[in-house]
Parts: C-alpha cells; structure tokens; sequence
C-alpha cells in the first residue's frame, strides 16, 4: 500500500498525513512548496513538488501508488479570482482521476465538502435531501462540479469515495479553512469583536481528528460513489460563543451588528478592496441554519463524533498553549 | 377522504419546479408533484413531508406522451384528489442551431411545453372549476417575447403558452379560475446554465436570478390573478426596452448575441467552460 496525498499542507491535510505516518504507511505528498510540510519526521514519505493543475507533475507522483487522498483544494472564499476555483477544484480534481484511471488505482478518497449540500432547515440535512438555495459561493459551486466529476470516473469504473466534512476545527494552524480555530484565537487574544446578530442560527462543527478519522474509515469501508457527511454537533452561534467565552474566560466583548449593516458595510468594502474576506453573500451564509446529519458516516463507516465541549477545550487548551 | 386542496406541479424533481414546489410546501400547501422517473422527486418529497409537514404526492412519469397526461388525471381523480391549483412547469430547453438537432427531439420538445399543459389544462378544467377559486400557472419564458436567437423552437412553445394562457384567461374569469403566465429570464436552475450565467457579460448577469426568488414572486404573483408575470428588475427593464426600442435596432441586438453564441460555441474558445460543461 503506497498512497499518494494532495494537500498535504493543509490543515487537514497535514493532519491526516501525520494520523498515515503513524500507522506507518509510505506516503507520497504532491504539494507546490515543500517547505511549507509541517510534519516533524519525513520517514517512509516522498516529496514530488508541483500542482494539480499540471497533469505532468501528477503523473510522476502518482505512479506507483496504490491509493489516493485528494484533499487539495482552494478554499478561500473572495469575490475576485473566481477561475481560480475553477482551476484548482474542478479541472485540478479532473487531473486527478484521470490519472488515478491511467495508474490503476485501488481506492481514491475525494475530500468535498458539507458546503454543497447548502442551508437546512430545522431539521439536519443528510445527502440525500436536496439543496435548497441555488449556489452562490464559487467555492461551494467548484466542490459540487467536482463531485460530479468523482460519480461521473465511479460510473467509468474507479473506486472513489466522497467525504464532506463540515465546519472543521480543532488544534492546529489557525489558517482559513480552520475558521472557528480563527475565531477562538481571536477571542482569546483581542478585547472585541463585532459579529453579526445571528445567534440563533444553527451550524454544524466538526473536530479535525474526527474528520481525520473519517477519511481513513471511508478508504477502509466507503462504497464507491457515496457521499459522507463527516460532521459534528450541530451548535448556534450563540452557543458557539458563550463556549468559547465560558472556557477560556475571555476578555473580549461581543458587539452584535444587525445583518443588514454588515450586509452594507460589505458591499462598501467592496467597492475598494477586490480581496476582502468580507462580502455580502459570506454573511448571508451565516444568517442560515446550516445543521447536518452524519448517520450514515456512522452506521456505514463506523465514524464517530467527539462532544462539541470536549473538542473545544482541546482547541482552546492548544491555542493557549502553542499559539501566542 | 381528504379534503384538503392540492397544487399540482410538473417538472417538480429539478430546477425551477422544485423551487416552486420548496416554496408552496412553505406556504403550507398540500402537493401532488410530477417528473420524470429518477432519485431527485422522492428526495424532495421527503424533504418536504419532513420539514414542512404537509402531505406530498409523487407522480413518476414522461408527460412528452398523451397517454400519461391521461393516466396521470385518472389517478389523481380515483385517488379523490382535490385539484385547485395547476402550475404547468415541466419543459425542455435548448440552445443550438436549427438543423443541428434531431426532428424527434423537436417533437418531444413541443410535446412537452405545448402539448402537455394544454392536455392538463383540459384535463383538470372540471376539477378546477368545482374546487373554486382556483388557478393555472403555466411557465413560459422571456424568449416567449422575442427572438432569441437559436430558440427557435424553445421561444415558439413558449410564446404558444403566452398566448395560450391570455386566451384562456379570459374564458375562465367567470368560473373563478384565474389563468397566469410567468416568464423568468435567465436563471441558476441546472449546473451547465448556472455555469454560464456565471460566465455572462455584465449586462446579462444583472438580469440572472435564483429560481426559488423567481418561485416566491411568481406565487405571489399568481394568487393575486396577476395575467403576465416578468419576474425582477432587469427583466422589467428589459421587456420596456423591448416595446421602446424600434424593430432594426431589436434585430441589431439579436444578432449580436447570436455572434456571442456563436463564439462561444467554437470548441478552440470554450477553455474551462468546456471542463466544466461536462462535469454539469
């Protein structure tokens, strides 16, 4: 068993490259900056710079292998440079298969991403409900193609599986697909912050070595063109932050914005900054329930989730400890 | 017997039938929905019996035929299902050169978004009458008013149904069943039309709305015996344009869009679109 990894320098692609290394697997990474590799060892694991998006670079990788994880993605949510979603997640996810086709490979794990199955209502969603809202995040839209794109190889003969994880968080660099991490460390370290009032609005949470977890059970036991929802608990913002809050015995004041003058000052920003993180229809995600339903992960796979409070002090305990 | 009233909604599984169906069942109304055979139509009827709590009923079948326009009353009828709402939504779209597809594909394209709505019209009139007040929403389109180029066949059912749904309406008013037409333009319903409204020039992507706010106005809309329905803003703009602007400048228009189309269409140009266009 040889298996390849991209986006190994990802927050959950890291994590999930140490969890292989201690099962002693030999692993191969396919990354564009091999410095930016956070592992502390590099025993039984080979370093092939270059990106997705180059067919040739994948090729030299992949070769050899015998399993995939494909975690590399971009994930960062901006109004400009919309093509490179586009890239990266679609024709780079293309590249992929296609090239896990050529080399015949075993079994492909394809990370996507709760994000596809959009907002709920009051009851958690599971894959099967249909979306309610059209897509408006490119981000969202490029995982959903690529999904396709996984059932569309199954349907041709690969044996590839969908894991869709969903908020993630957990110890570890608090980097962007690692936001209520984010916003723990904020918390912890500034005296305010502005959020918009919408505390009564439910999402899903899920704890990274969960998640981690999820993508080995769905390589040992996923079924070929299945989605899984790898979540957690479902939690509203206000829980969210009255926990964090309550453990770490946080400083900051929490200033409620109505949604609308955020909505405002959003579409303001807009019109100076391309690169803002703050856009108009990022907070609209928020003003939803977004809650999730992982039995299937759990009667299937055997996945399990840690209590939203144990996690949390994990982070929180982590952040306090390792980060400034 | 239940003696609730239901809406009936073709084309319910995908696109923008499902947004009308997601948006009735809000408003609380019991449901028969119809589309074609495939995962999508019981998904969303459980979705909706669990969420929304009213009852749904599916119906699986190919409306391109006149004989399940039939089966699908019969059952409806035997099954004592009061009708009093129709909303005729099921159609089949396409853009492309004339010559460049099938004359069968034609022939189910005109089957479906003519002939099916004037069969269940027909069908479902009694229904509707002794359920009054009642009302049929057909779904046309605003290539129903011009001449969008490489909708040939697409803008001439749809202006079929314009006139249809005119005609009919003032038949119906005494029997106190309002007849009304909504004509959405451009709209994220599929994944290959939501990929190119998001690659549409400027102008274009003003006007390109989600199908569950089309949904929502045109519901309103029709429970208020509105005859024509242009859903947003841009659309409005547009169709004033349409009577201000003089006919050489109109056809100026089309023509330039039809060397859009026409570029687009050429495989060398088509890049990323074209990945994307098959994962969609």
């Amino acid at each position: 068993m040889k298996i390849l990894i991209t986006g190994a320098t990802g927050y959950l692609g890291s994590r999930l490259t140490q969890r292989l290394q201690q099962e002693g697997h030999v692993l191969v990474l396919l990354v564009r900056e091999p410095k930016a590799i956070l592992s502390a060892s590099f025993a039984n694991m080979t370093i092939h710079k270059g990106d997705i998006t180059d067919p040739a670079s994948i090729a030299k990788a992949m070769e050899g292998c015998t399993h995939v994880y494909h975690t590399a993605a971009v994930a960062k949510y901006q109004s400009s440079g919309m093509d490179r979603f586009y890239e990266v997640n679609v024709t780079g996810t293309r590249n992929i298969l296609e090239a896990a086709m050529r080399f015949n490979i075993q079994k492909l794990v394809f990370t996507s991403s709760a994000a596809v199955f959009g907002p709920s209502l009051d009851i958690p969603l599971t894959e099967k409900d249909p979306r309610i809202e059209s897509f408006e995040s490119d981000y969202d839209f490029s995982k959903h193609l690529a999904g396709n794109l996984v059932r569309e190889f199954v349907q041709k003969g690969l044996n590839a599986v969908i894991v869709n994880p969903s908020r993630v968080f957990g110890p570890g660099p608090a980097t962007y697909s690692n936001g209520v991490t984010r916003m723990i460390r904020y918390l912890l370290t500034k005296k305010i912050l502005f959020i918009p009032e919408i505390g009564a609005y439910r999402s899903n949470y899920s704890f990274i070595e969960d998640v981690v977890d999820g993508h080995v059970l769905a390589m040992q036991k996923g079924k070929a063109g299945e989605s899984y929802i790898l979540g957690g608990e479902n939690i509203s913002y206000a829980e969210l932050f009255n926990s964090v809050a309550g453990y770490s015995s946080s400083k900051c004041r929490l200033i409620k914005i109505p949604v609308d003058i955020i909505k405002g000052a959003a579409h303001f920003t807009s019109l100076f900054n391309r690169n803002t993180e703050l856009t108009a229809s990022l907070i609209t995600r928020f003003a939803k329930h977004r809650m999730l339903n992982s039995r299937k992960a759990i009667s299937e796979l055997g996945y399990r989730i840690t209590p939203f409070q144990e996690g949390l002090h994990l982070t929180i305990d982590y952040l306090k400890n390792y980060a400034p | 017997m239940n003696r609730e009233k239901y809406t009936l909604i073709t084309g319910a599984g995908t696109g923008f039938g499902k947004a009308l169906a997601l948006e009735c069942a809000r408003l609380g109304h019991p449901l028969v929905l119809v589309s074609l055979p495939g995962p999508e139509l019981s998904c969303l009827a459980d979705f909706i019996r669990k969420n929304h709590q009213v009852p749904v009923i599916s119906v699986e079948t190919d409306l391109s035929e006149e004989g399940n326009c039939i089966a699908l009353y019969n059952r409806i009828r035997n099954a004592g299902i009061r009708i009093n709402v129709l909303i005729n939504n099921a159609g089949i779209g396409g853009t492309d050169r004339f010559e460049k597809k099938a004359m069968s594909f034609y022939k189910k394209q005109l089957q479906v978004n003519v002939l099916a709505p004037t069969f269940l019209s027909y069908l479902f009139l009694d229904e509707l009458k002794s359920n009054s007040p009642s009302h049929i929403l057909n779904v046309s389109s605003m290539a129903g008013f011009f001449c969008v180029p490489q909708k040939q066949v697409y803008g001439g059912s749809k202006s079929y149904l314009l006139s249809f749904s005119g005609s009919l309406a003032l038949e119906l008013k005494k029997q106190n069943i309002s007849v009304s037409v909504v004509c959405p333009g451009a709209m994220n319903t599929t994944d290959s039309l939501t990929w190119q409204n998001k690659k549409a020039s400027h102008i274009l992507k003003w006007s390109v709305m989600n199908p569950e706010r089309v949904a929502s106005i045109a519901l309103k809309k029709m429970f208020a015996k509105r005859k024509v329905i242009i859903p947003g803003f841009w659309n409005n703009v547009i169709c004033l344009l349409h009577r201000l602007l003089p006919e050489w400048f109109r056809v100026f228009l089309m023509e330039q869009q039809l060397k859009r189309i026409e570029r687009k269409q050429d495989p060398q140009k088509q890049g990323l679109a074209g990945t994307v266009s098959i994962a969609a």
